[in-house]
């Protein structure tokens, strides 16, 4: 059972995360803050309490990958980075910029701590296939020969929208054809797209039932309450010889009140709006 | 030159002129197949990060008795998106994919290509065939797939223009760290190098010398322009042939040198003049040394099916290069049409 500290502790992250966003939006004046907001609790327990990382080698063989299949929302991941010191909180007035570290969307090459360079959707997972491939390669006790079948984990962070793209379906397929028990699919389920509402129309349910049709360990949860996103965190990694898909139920723009009255995909922020958000943002 | 079977090369175009197919002078489609998958196999036992992957184009259990393991065999089924997804996430981790399909389905994946393997310049092989299944009809023609690999930002961009080029640059790609696309052949072929042929990345060779225009192959056009060059010899015509199987990086001073000494340039490809090879000639033609040029591939149509694809002497390729003007005879007239405008 997690304690209550570890649980505070990290709503206090995440309450510093969505302040850390809107800063880095206020840095280009523009961005996604509404999928940003939406993902915070489950970047935060990934990157501050569930995976294995180090930030002082970045390049670590043994660490847990995380890959944001949903680039857009990289402000998050920028956030998460920079708090654990790959690299300067310093750069988030920088964001956008031409020569800035902190690309539109997450780039690999540019960002210390990335491990993917995404921007169009549904590409993350077959990349994420790849790495967790990679990762039972690398163990000396290959899956085909018996034994631990995997050196890391692999944790694709999905949009729901993301899983309309036909890619994802067929890393679904190669991921469950080869059990890949060392990946696991977050979506973020905040039931809109850029302009489109899709979860309550039909366009995505039964999501579960897809997921579970494909051969993957399914389950659904609340994406902004620690507890059982750890609790499911800890409880898939016992499970094996199949990849996982976490459904987080989320809500687009969390935490900021108007953000999530209009679920804002994309938006403006200037100095007024700004102010405006750091005054009503709360704790969740 | 030693290494170019040249006297071969005009021998048996004498005796071709007997003779109703050429058949006899191109490598065995099998065979070409069988010299491509032996090297891979050598390579692989070489290279330990060597990986295959496939979508639904190879037989793991060929793979298993040529004495590769069977994790290194990965086919994810008729999924082209992911199998160069995947690649992506294992060249990441230090692996070197090697994607082997026809060229034509590259387009399926473009944009992962573009996106997941382009950005950060991950170490994945396209070896792909051109020239797969001249039966196949117009989705089964590779004619636009040098233009859209081409501009995409670092990958590199080969084609050789018979077995054992195909060979030394599969080695080359393998030893390179980035991303390389090979256009090899699914069809037969002659055979014009011996053993000792110096491909390195980059570099074009010339293969015969000229002095009153330049043919500059691409790939397996190379024999036509031997052939077209040996034709227009005989009335009086010197060209120049310039083999020059790397697109990207392109071997400038090889085209300004050319531009130079003979005056007169003509491109030759098995693909769109629309973005292809010539275009990439013409640019730095037209940049350091301009000359009059002319460019021979697929005119802005798509092709068709042709018959007798399995047939030794690729009769179907020579029933296409007919109806789409890419043959010797189309060559050397684009040659002389090209000297008259010096």
């Amino acid at each position: 059972m997690i304690s209550e500290k570890i649980i505070e502790d990290l709503r206090e992250k995440a309450f510093r995360c969505r302040k850390d966003v809107m800063t880095i939006l206020r840095g280009s004046g523009m961005g996604h803050g509404g999928p940003s907001m939406s993902i915070v609790e489950l970047c935060v327990a990934l990157y501050f309490h569930h995976a294995k990382l180090d930030p002082e080698n970045p390049d670590w063989d043994d660490r847990d990958r995380i890959v944001l299949g949903k680039a857009h929302a990289c402000e998050t991941i920028y956030s998460c980075l920079a708090r654990l010191g790959y690299f300067s909180t310093d750069t988030f007035t920088t964001y956008e910029h031409f020569g800035s570290m902190l690309q539109g969307h997450a780039d690999a090459w540019s960002t210390p701590g990335l491990e993917y360079s995404g921007g169009s959707l549904g590409q993350g997972l077959g990349f994420s296939v790849g790495l967790a491939l990679a990762s039972r390669l690398k163990s000396p006790y290959n899956p085909l020969r018996r034994g631990p079948d995997h050196k890391y984990r692999v944790f694709c962070i999905c949009g729901d929208t993301e899983t309309m793209e036909g890619d994802i379906w067929e890393a679904a397929y190669a991921a469950s054809h080869y059990k890949l028990s060392n990946l696991v699919n977050i979506i973020d389920y905040n039931q809109f797209g850029a302009y489109t509402s899709i979860g309550h129309e039909g366009w995505l349910e039964p999501l579960i039932e897809k997921w579970r049709a494909f051969g993957w360990w399914t389950t659904e949860i609340d994406g902004h309450n620690f507890r059982e996103i750890i609790a499911t965190l800890e409880k898939i990694d016992n499970i094996s010889g199949k990849p996982k898909c976490i459904i987080a139920r989320t809500v687009k723009g969390k935490g900021i009140p108007f953000y999530e009255m209009t679920h804002a995909h994309m938006f403006p922020v200037n100095e007024v709006a700004y102010q405006q958000a750091m005054k009503t943002v709360y704790k969740v | 030159m030693k290494y170019v079977l040249e006297n071969a090369l005009q021998e048996k175009l004498d005796e071709d002129k007997k003779a109703s197919s050429m058949s006899f002078w191109f490598a065995d489609r099998k065979a070409v197949r069988n010299i491509f998958g032996a090297h891979l196999m050598k390579i692989a036992k070489e290279n330990e990060k060597v990986v295959f992957v496939s979508a639904d184009m190879l037989s793991v259990d060929d793979y298993i008795k040529a004495g590769i393991p069977e994790y290194r065999v990965l086919n994810f089924g008729l999924c082209e998106a992911n199998t160069v997804l995947a690649a992506s996430g294992l060249a990441k981790e230090g692996f070197i994919p090697i994607y082997n399909n026809m060229s034509w389905l590259l387009g399926r994946s473009y944009n992962n290509i573009f996106q997941s393997i382009g950005t950060d310049n991950h170490n994945v092989k396209f070896i792909m065939y051109s020239r797969s299944w001249a039966g196949g009809g117009a989705s089964h023609h590779e004619i636009n797939d040098i233009a859209f690999m081409k501009c995409i930002p670092q990958i590199l961009c080969i084609a050789p223009a018979d077995a054992v080029e195909m060979c030394k640059c599969i080695t080359a790609a393998v030893n390179y760290i980035g991303a390389v696309f090979i256009r090899i052949f699914g069809q037969n072929v002659p055979n014009l190098f011996e053993e000792d042929y110096p491909f390195k990345i980059g570099k074009a060779i010339t293969i015969r010398e000229g002095k009153d225009a330049t043919i500059i192959s691409f790939g397996t056009e190379l024999w036509r322009g031997l052939e077209a060059a040996h034709n227009l010899s005989k009335e009086g015509i010197d060209v120049r042939v310039i083999n020059m199987s790397t697109l990207k990086p392109l071997d400038e001073p090889a085209i300004v040198q050319a531009a130079k000494e003979t005056g007169a340039i003509v491109t030759a490809e098995d693909h769109t003049i629309l973005g292809g090879f010539g275009e990439s000639v013409a640019r730095v033609v037209c940049r350091n040394y301009p000359v009059p040029m002319n460019m021979i591939g697929v005119r802005d149509t798509y092709s068709q099916s042709t018959t007798d694809f399995l047939e030794q002497g690729g009769g179907g390729w020579k029933a296409l290069e007919e109806a789409y003007k890419l043959t010797a005879k189309d060559l050397a007239e684009a040659v002389k049409e090209t000297i008259k405008r010096k």
